[in-house]
């Protein structure tokens, strides 16, 4: 056998190897999605009386990456609110009770990114609550994808 | 010697050498990306799925509770699905195909099946608002959640 030929057959069967690893190692494409949801913005407290605690529900909204988050955020507290995705550019005006307002972003970046209100505890104004620190969810980007 | 096609052999031999090179990087690369050891048993998450009502400023907003859900492919969703609202409702997972019956104000039901599908999926109410029959409410179409299955 020549060296020609034989170098032929190695390449023939390393290329089908390489072939057969890359079909192994391409992942199922999954198409991203749409993750459409409520945000309400609520709170609790002692039976019949005015809420003490406030707070986003859901608590913990989770996307993967590439999903389109589209969040309807509904102020059904009686003081103002708002809110804003630390790490992406997604946040409300202030949303007085009863207000809302949609805001739509894509999960561009994996990760863990909080959202909270951004306006301080005012209560000449009834600008939030004094439980303002404590308004925080988290929104859990999956990436990759799958 | 010079004999023809000896040079365009080794062209693709080194390019297959190469290519077979690059393919196992990939793949171990992946493999140790995805933290991927073994196979996992797959999990049971029973949970309570409820219809929430929120109210304030006059205004009630009916959803389902949790609106989230996370799971693992493979595993196996158990809900206890309740509705204690005064109106009726119906759960519907619409990519698993699974539906409860009619819950009337009170009414619970069970629905059980395998996370085999990645990706995200819509659960919703499917009783449309009808007042006179006493169904759903206002803002049907915002009781949604959604369920996350992330690969195995």
């Amino acid at each position: 056998m020549t060296t020609s030929a034989l170098s032929t057959v190695v390449a023939v069967v390393l290329g089908a190897t390489a072939l057969i690893f890359n079909a192994l190692s391409v992942p199922q494409p999954v198409p991203p999605a749409a993750v459409d949801l409520s945000l309400i913005i609520t709170g609790l407290g002692a039976v019949g009386a005015p809420a003490e605690h406030h707070f986003y529900n859901p608590q913990m909204v989770v996307a993967r990456k590439g999903d389109t988050v589209r969040l309807r955020v509904m102020n059904l507290s009686f003081a103002s609110h708002a809110i804003q995705v630390d790490g992406y550019d997604a946040r409300t005006r202030i949303l007085f009770g009863g207000e809302q307002e949609t805001m739509s972003f894509v999960a561009t970046r994996g990760g863990v990114f909080p959202y909270r209100c951004y306006i301080p505890h005012d209560p000449t104004t009834g600008a939030c609550s004094p439980d303002h620190e404590t308004m925080i969810g988290y929104l859990i980007v999956l990436d990759p994808l799958r | 010697m010079n004999r023809p096609g000896t040079g365009l052999a080794y062209v693709a031999l080194t390019l297959s050498i190469l290519a077979l090179i690059s393919s196992l990087v990939i793949y171990s690369m992946r493999a140790r990306a995805s933290g991927v050891t073994g196979q996992r048993a797959p999990a049971t998450i029973s949970l309570a799925m409820v219809v929430a009502t929120f109210a304030g400023e006059g205004v009630f907003a009916h959803r389902w509770y949790p609106a989230m859900m996370v799971v693992r492919e493979g595993d196996t969703v158990d809900l206890a699905i309740a509705n204690p609202d005064r109106f009726s409702h119906q759960f519907e997972m619409t990519a698993y195909h699974r539906a409860t019956d009619i819950l009337k104000p009170g009414a619970s039901a069970r629905l059980t099946f395998t996370a085999d599908e990645v990706g995200a999926f819509e659960y919703r109410c499917i009783l449309p608002h009808d007042p006179a029959r006493g169904h759903c409410t206002p803002d049907h179409d915002q009781m949604r959640g959604y369920l996350i299955v992330t690969a195995q």
